[in-house]
């Protein structure tokens, strides 16, 4: 092999790639090959243009269309256009995408915990803002960490959570005085500082029950933590009769079928008993920690703490061991990774999680280092496939993606100025109400509800198409009259009036700079005479503002658009 | 780009530098390989062309390092604590039914219904004609044979997730367990506390602190016990089968005590066999112990006094 290399690499004469080449449109292909055994054979990647990156990149990192100004200096280079990819991960508005990032992972953005609003005596007005401020307690402490540069293990070592004026109301935190927003906070119910581990949101999403005894917050915490998920493994039933004849507990602790999992599982379910409660449905109970029920592992599960052989004292050392462990970084490698390439990691992804995990460790476990490498890997910059790509590959990557609801509702609030609330919810983030009075359209627009639905779609759907259709019809007449009757509009309109005329060179430069603006791209001729002649028909059934608001839904709903 | 393992990695750049050809360039943070693709490299330092991944400037690991905790207390603290929750404080089972009852006894013919139990209808809550509020949900059950469902049977339990609020506004907060039922022996009884209990401005420590707990007590003709965790406010303590036997030790139990401090680290107090009532406390990491002789007789008392029937 070492000579094959050595052949390969001092061939004399000019320099020869052997496995990457021009496409006839310019566009540099490269093979993503791994050095294990494919399941799915290599891809072939066509990677995007400057201005087409620049768009996936703002949309993914700050969720929002870059700026004119970002447009007009990156142009079709690709060097600015890094030089512009590395000043977006430092935007504040990462926090809010990584947010929607990790609730797609995580799932603790659900619409019903256990405990609810009414049990605070809260009004229906702020059933909403209570279950988001809920599910999102870990994700906002994660996005904390990784917009202040923290290391990546504060997730699992913090002893802060981060909570809001309601949280801060409700639950026994220390939200500072002046406060306002998401802030580092401290929980004064003395629970250990193990970060993410210690949050009441986390363990409302995972809830355990007398029986359970903790063993699903044990898969929970395997799955997002170290990537390694428990129920996916197989079952056998070979044993289910003695299970019978011994009792549940007993086969755990004896039967090999169990024991293979369950060794494990027992010594961290203990860890989590001052989370446990002898009452589910109690809010004085979730809402705090029970620090005298840390040592009921001894009557409830017969196995001391441990993190996978090695004692622990118990969850105060919980965190720490997580750090410690090398599936750990890799896993925050790989989920980090999937998010950005809005697909799930695949065995022929090795090598490049292997050299993206050493990148990682290189910069002391900074996410954003991280995220920067990723959005240089071939995966990340496709945007479609060589067309002799094997069906499978077609099958597994994305290199279309295509606007979730949180996505969508950020980029048409900051694009148009349009948010869809409904009895204060956010349309485009919940699915329903308590009373069930309300209805939302997160799900039926692509999202991720955290119980039902655990996956976002790669392909749209009808409902998808059918929510975008009605946000579009309503942003784009909202920001139409904003901006042609008012003088405080989002700025979508920016060079035409109501008297505006489809022969004025206004009217060519708003539809050229819409173009380029919303779809990150110049027009050709062809779509300014559809999109003029579309006007046109609308003007002459309506008005002018009308139809401006028709021009916008209709970009708004274009593929083009959606996609990114 | 391509990545490739670090170690073929490493040999293939040595090779590829080792034969001295121009190749087409990467971006900063990338090397191009013998094959043109772009391996990410692990010196991400550079900041000259603005690609690199490391230009933050403000990484502050050190400044501000995560929490790592350390035992906070000494051996005589944790045993201060404990004693200062279970020395003539004891609020059991039957005490905490009676506090009920008498919370519940301001009730009106509306609200909540009846005066042992509070249905679901009242899950939202009502108020009383004398501004009294109770919410949530109480379950009252006695199980004596000649029970009379009036708050005077032997063996009881209560199960509850409910507020009751007084006029001024001091409030009676409760989710959990609580129970009282005969064992084996004749004089003996069993009882429980579990869940959180809670009642500001009470006379009883236990209450206006707060009791969370997971504790069983237990009376016969010969033996006393108490076994499980108990938070009372901020101070925690599990008792490992405390025990007072007539046939062993009387005057000073027998098992293990142990106390958490503020940090999350136990200490753990294992009496001696001798009945001295002495033992050693040892912190959870060994690094502290100290021998010590904690006066707990008045809380055998105080669990018999709460569990036997008059």
């Amino acid at each position: 092999m070492i000579s094959l290399i050595l052949a390969m690499a001092c061939t004399g004469g000019e320099y020869s790639d052997p496995v990457a080449h021009q496409t006839d449109s310019g566009q540099s292909i490269h093979h993503a090959e791994g050095t294990l055994p494919d399941p799915v054979p290599a891809a072939t990647y066509i990677e995007g243009d400057a201005q087409t990156l620049l768009r996936r990149m703002s949309l993914d990192i700050r969720g929002v269309l870059p700026s004119q100004a970002e447009r007009e200096r990156v142009g079709a280079d690709m060097n600015l256009l890094n030089a512009v990819m590395n000043e977006m991960v430092h935007d504040a508005r990462l926090e809010e995408r990584l947010v929607s990032l990790f609730a797609e992972r995580w799932l603790t953005r659900i619409d019903v915990f256990e405990i609810e609003f009414h049990d605070y005596f809260l009004p229906e007005e702020q059933e909403y803002e209570f279950e988001k401020s809920v599910g999102e307690e870990p994700l906002r402490l994660m996005a904390h960490v990784v917009v202040e540069d923290r290391p990546w293990t504060e997730i699992v070592t913090a002893n802060y959570t981060m909570a809001n004026e309601l949280l801060g109301d409700l639950w026994p935190i220390d939200y500072p005085d002046e406060g306002e927003g998401w802030q580092p906070s401290v929980y004064t119910d003395g629970r250990p500082g193990a970060g993410v581990l210690t949050t009441n949101g986390l363990w409302w999403r995972y809830v355990t029950d007398v029986s359970n005894k903790n063993r699903s917050r044990v898969a929970a915490i395997n799955k997002l933590l170290l990537c390694n998920d428990i129920l996916s493994r197989p079952v056998s039933f070979a044993g289910s009769s003695s299970l019978v004849e011994e009792g549940t507990e007993s086969a755990i602790n004896n039967l090999p079928y169990c024991v293979s999992c369950h060794a494990s599982i027992e010594p961290i379910a203990g860890v989590f008993f001052g989370f446990w409660s002898p009452m589910q449905y109690t809010r004085i109970e979730y809402e705090r920690y029970h620090a005298e029920r840390e040592l009921m592992w001894q009557d409830y599960l017969d196995a001391e703490p441990a993190w996978f052989g090695e004692p622990i004292e118990g969850l105060v050392d919980l965190g720490r061991k997580v750090a410690d462990d090398s599936r750990f970084q890799r896993c925050g490698v790989e989920q980090m990774t999937s998010a950005l390439w809005r697909r799930s990691i695949q065995m022929n992804d090795w090598p490049t999680i292997e050299a993206l995990l050493e990148e990682f460790k290189a910069n002391e476990l900074r996410m954003k280092p991280l995220m920067v490498a990723i959005m240089q890997t071939s995966p990340y910059r496709a945007v479609s496939l060589a067309e002799d790509a094997h069906e499978d590959t077609v099958e597994s990557e994305v290199t279309t993606r295509m606007m979730g609801p949180s996505l969508f509702h950020q980029v048409i609030t900051d694009t148009f100025g349009y948010q869809w609330t409904f009895q204060g919810a956010d349309q485009l983030d919940t699915d329903s109400s308590f009373y069930e009075d309300r209805v939302g359209y997160r799900v039926l627009m692509g999202g991720v509800d955290g119980h039902s639905i655990t996956t976002p779609p790669k392909m749209p759907s009808l409902t998808w198409s059918i929510t975008v259709r009605r946000v579009a019809q309503a942003a784009g007449i909202h920001a139409a009259t904003a901006d042609l009757t008012t003088d405080d509009g989002p700025g979508v309109l920016i060079y035409v009036n109501e008297s505006t005329e489809p022969t004025d060179t206004q009217f060519n430069n708003e539809l050229i700079q819409l173009h380029e603006r919303l779809y990150g791209s110049t027009p050709d001729a062809a779509w300014i005479e559809s999109i003029t002649e579309l006007w046109i028909q609308m003007e002459r059934a309506s008005n002018p503002l009308t139809a401006w608001g028709g021009v916008l839904s209709t970009m708004i709903r274009d593929p083009a658009f959606m996609t990114y | 780009m391509r990545f490739i393992h670090p170690v073929w990695q490493r040999l293939v750049l040595t090779t590829i530098f080792a034969c001295g050809k121009p190749l087409p360039q990467c971006m900063d943070d990338f090397t191009q390989s013998h094959d043109g693709s772009c391996i990410l490299t692990t010196d991400t330092d550079s900041e000259s062309s603005g690609t690199s991944s490391t230009d933050t400037g403000h990484h502050s690991a050190g400044a501000d390092a995560p929490f790592h905790p350390t035992p906070d207390w000494s051996p005589t603290d944790a045993i201060a604590a404990a004693e200062s929750i279970l020395i003539d404080n004891f609020f059991g089972p039957v005490a905490l039914r009676s506090l009920y009852l008498e919370r519940m006894s301001h009730g009106d013919d509306l609200c909540p219904v009846n005066d042992i139990d509070m249905p679901v209808e009242n899950l939202h809550g009502c108020t009383t004609v004398d501004d009294w509020w109770y919410a949530g949900i109480a379950i009252y059950e006695e199980y004596d044979e000649d029970s009379n469902h009036d708050g005077t049977s032997n063996s009881f339990l209560l199960s509850g997730d409910f507020e009751i609020i007084q006029a001024d506004g001091v409030a009676f907060t409760v989710g959990g367990n609580i129970g009282r039922d005969p064992i084996d022996d004749p004089q003996g009884w069993s009882g429980y506390i579990e869940g959180s209990w809670l009642m500001p401005t009470h006379d009883a420590f236990w209450l206006d602190d707060g009791i969370s707990a997971m504790l069983n007590v237990t009376t016969s003709s010969s033996v006393v016990s108490m076994h499980g965790g108990l938070s009372i406010g901020a101070s925690t303590i599990y008792a490992q089968t405390l025990e007072w036997s007539k046939e062993g030790c009387w005057e000073h139990p027998t098992g293990g005590l142990l106390v958490r401090d503020p940090t999350g680290y136990w200490y753990t107090l294992t009496y001696a066999d001798d009945c001295s009532g002495c033992g050693t406390i040892v912190s959870s990491d060994g690094s502290l112990s100290a021998e010590v002789c904690p006066q707990l007789n008045t809380l055998r008392d105080d669990i018999e006094a709460d569990l036997r029937p008059e």
